[in-house]
């Protein structure tokens, strides 16, 4: 058995189309391949929302209190000093770097995240096999579907030459 | 009305297919020949950058007393250079995340040579605030760093912000670079792949991560670039408001005004705009990407220019009626002094390039007329670093007491140093042009693609 089946097809809505069929037939698609995120595709091929925007809100949480605690805990426990009477919790002027502290953890959780969730750098992949799919240099929309007979007859009988074996 | 021109209205030339887009974009890095122009401008680029590096060694080796700075006039050239340098970077950050955010389609085929020439200009004034240190061997005791002495930096003080805003805007804008490049690279790798250049395909290969465009990646990838143009648009407001706090939380008259972060922030997208023009346009006709970044991306920018360019003139209006509605002798000696004393021609030039100069951008014909949004452009940066000169010096070298009044010039150091950030931003550039995708790929064929869908 090869490692899947490759469909290739024209643009974003017929991929999307074509994913819906195969689940409608019990054929869980294994992957889509796109130039650009296409909407609905994830649906399509039963995948979940991706979960980063929550682990980028707890990044940024985690910086922006990584921050103002830091900056507190010197000014008021660690190293406080007397600058003209002026209050030791100056919380005002915590508030810039705190900000930027947030936006930078949250940038570098999501990017990290990214990386792991898509388990990248992945620099081979059995897809690469597959001389189209090398030719098309990203440029082409594909269904991958497991392989099976029932996968065969489903892609045989609506898309004929479209489609291909990919090796492992 | 007259047949609009060819490419006034459509941000894509009609007709472009993916095909040529890729030819262009990618054919470009991969296909065409260095040519004698290209080689030109990098030997140019890199004596530039080497006479940087030689400033900077000889500063190291003998002291900021090579540059022209004294008491009262105790900031320079440095900070002059640091705060246009990072207003120049505001532009390419604006298109990346701000225009997103707002669904402006003509961010699309600029974003990724605007979001480089942020990263270069924020590597040329990331120098700065290191240089000008008298004992720059300590700059790392502005972060809080375990030390024996229990110390921590002054956290009250925006020259500490600074340091976490510069680092946060130039990790976050290399990291929401990098990401939007790697499917790029990826279509890079393949392509290389195909035309049998084995090394550059494996060189590709390494950096794209291995992508391939699986919908389970973009997902995860659509949700990040979005989030991180959210999270990049306020960097923009925030840097260069704390640059601006830089000064506005000095007493002297010119500097202490509450005005001065947003009128900095404004006056950076204007620099900045005025830079995406100087470079864009001769690059876009020499590399012909023409109908990508059409004539109407270059109107869109120069209506940006012209929106902050009048921001920045209602900052000037403001401090010129505060200073005579507070009645404060200081403030209005300050701006006498600015109009006629001794860095009179400085301010004067800033205000016909900042004020007048881009009136011109109101007329349709001229923001069209891609020589003169050059040369509008050029005076544009021009003015805005006199801007930076004449807030730092005039105000610095004639405070509230006569006996301390002094007076500045840049040294030849001061000037070779800033010529040298040029060559160091050039160099990149120019090694941008010839190794990276100039136009994001990925992002065009998105748009390409729906384009054909309106219309086929």
């Amino acid at each position: 058995m090869s490692y899947g089946l490759l469909l290739k097809v024209d643009g974003p809505d017929e991929l999307v189309a074509a994913a819906n069929q195969a689940r409608a037939e019990q054929l869980a698609p294994m992957d889509a391949f796109t130039p650009f995120p296409v909407e609905g595709l994830t649906a399509a091929i039963g995948g979940k929302p991706s979960p980063i925007p929550w682990i980028m809100l707890v990044c940024g949480i985690s910086g922006a209190v990584l921050a103002f605690g830091t900056m507190c805990f010197a000014a008021t426990i660690h190293y406080p000093f007397n600058v003209g009477g002026r209050p030791h919790f100056s919380w005002p002027a915590f508030v810039p770097i705190t900000f930027e502290l947030t936006i930078l953890f949250a940038a570098l959780g999501g990017a990290l995240s990214l990386a792991i969730l898509s388990k990248l750098p992945r620099l081979s992949h059995p897809v690469f096999n597959d001389s189209r799919f090398r030719e098309s240099a990203q440029a082409g929309f594909y269904l991958l579907l497991p392989d099976s007979d029932q996968a065969r007859a489903f892609l045989t009988a609506r898309y004929a030459d479209s489609w291909e074996e990919v090796e492992s | 009305m007259s047949e609009p021109r060819s490419h006034s209205d459509e941000l894509l030339a009609p007709g472009t297919t993916v095909p040529e887009l890729d030819h262009a974009v990618a054919g470009a890095v991969l296909e065409r020949k260095i040519r004698r122009g290209w080689i030109f401008g990098f030997f140019i680029a890199f004596s530039l950058l080497m006479l940087l590096l030689a400033s900077i060694g000889w500063l190291f080796i003998k002291g900021v007393g090579i540059w022209g700075i004294n008491v009262p006039v105790a900031w320079g050239f440095a900070i002059i250079n640091f705060v246009w340098w990072i207003g120049i970077g505001h532009a390419g950050t604006f298109i990346s995340a701000i225009l997103l955010l707002l669904h402006q389609q003509w961010r699309t085929s600029i974003n990724r040579f605007t979001e480089a020439m942020t990263l270069f200009a924020v590597a040329c004034a990331g120098l700065f605030p290191i240089l000008h240190l008298g004992r720059p061997e300590y700059c790392y005791w502005l972060t809080p760093y375990p030390n024996t002495m229990g110390l921590w930096p002054q956290w009250r003080s925006p020259l500490v912000w600074d340091v976490f805003a510069v680092s946060t805007y130039a990790t976050v804008s290399l990291v929401f670079w990098y990401i939007g490049l790697v499917p790029d690279l990826g279509v890079l790798r393949d392509r290389a792949f195909q035309q049998g250049k084995i090394f550059r395909a494996k060189i590709f290969g390494i950096f794209s991560l291995g992508w391939r465009g699986s919908a389970k990646h973009w997902e995860h990838y659509h949700r990040v670039y979005l989030i991180l143009g959210g999270l990049a648009a306020p960097l923009v407001i925030s840097v260069h408001s704390i640059v601006g706090m830089d000064f506005a939380v000095g007493i002297v008259p010119g500097w202490h005004s509450t005005i001065f972060p947003p009128f900095f922030v404004a006056g950076a997208i204007y620099s900045g705009f005025a830079m995406v023009l100087t470079l864009l346009i001769p690059v876009r006709a020499i590399y012909g990407l023409k109908p990508f970044i059409t004539d109407n991306h270059l109107d869109k920018a120069a209506k940006v220019m012209l929106a902050t360019g009048t921001m920045v003139w209602f900052g000037y209006y403001c401090e010129l009626f505060m200073a005579w509605y507070s009645g404060d002798g200081f403030e209005r000696f300050l701006v006498w002094n600015r109009a006629a004393g001794p860095y009179a021609p400085a301010y004067w030039m800033l205000i016909l390039c900042n004020t007048i100069i881009i009136q011109a951008l109101w007329f349709k014909w001229v923001r069209h007329h891609v020589v003169a949004l050059f040369i509008i452009s050029i005076f544009a940066n021009i003015g805005m670093w006199l801007e930076r000169y004449v807030i730092v010096v005039v105000s610095l070298h004639r405070d509230f007491l006569p006996s301390s009044w002094g007076s500045y010039h840049g040294t030849r150091w001061d000037w070779a140093t800033f010529a040298g950030t040029f060559g160091l931003f050039f160099t990149l550039l120019f090694l941008f042009i010839r190794l990276i995708p100039m136009i994001s790929i990925t992002e065009m064929r998105e748009f390409i693609t729906e384009k054909r869908k309106e219309d086929p």
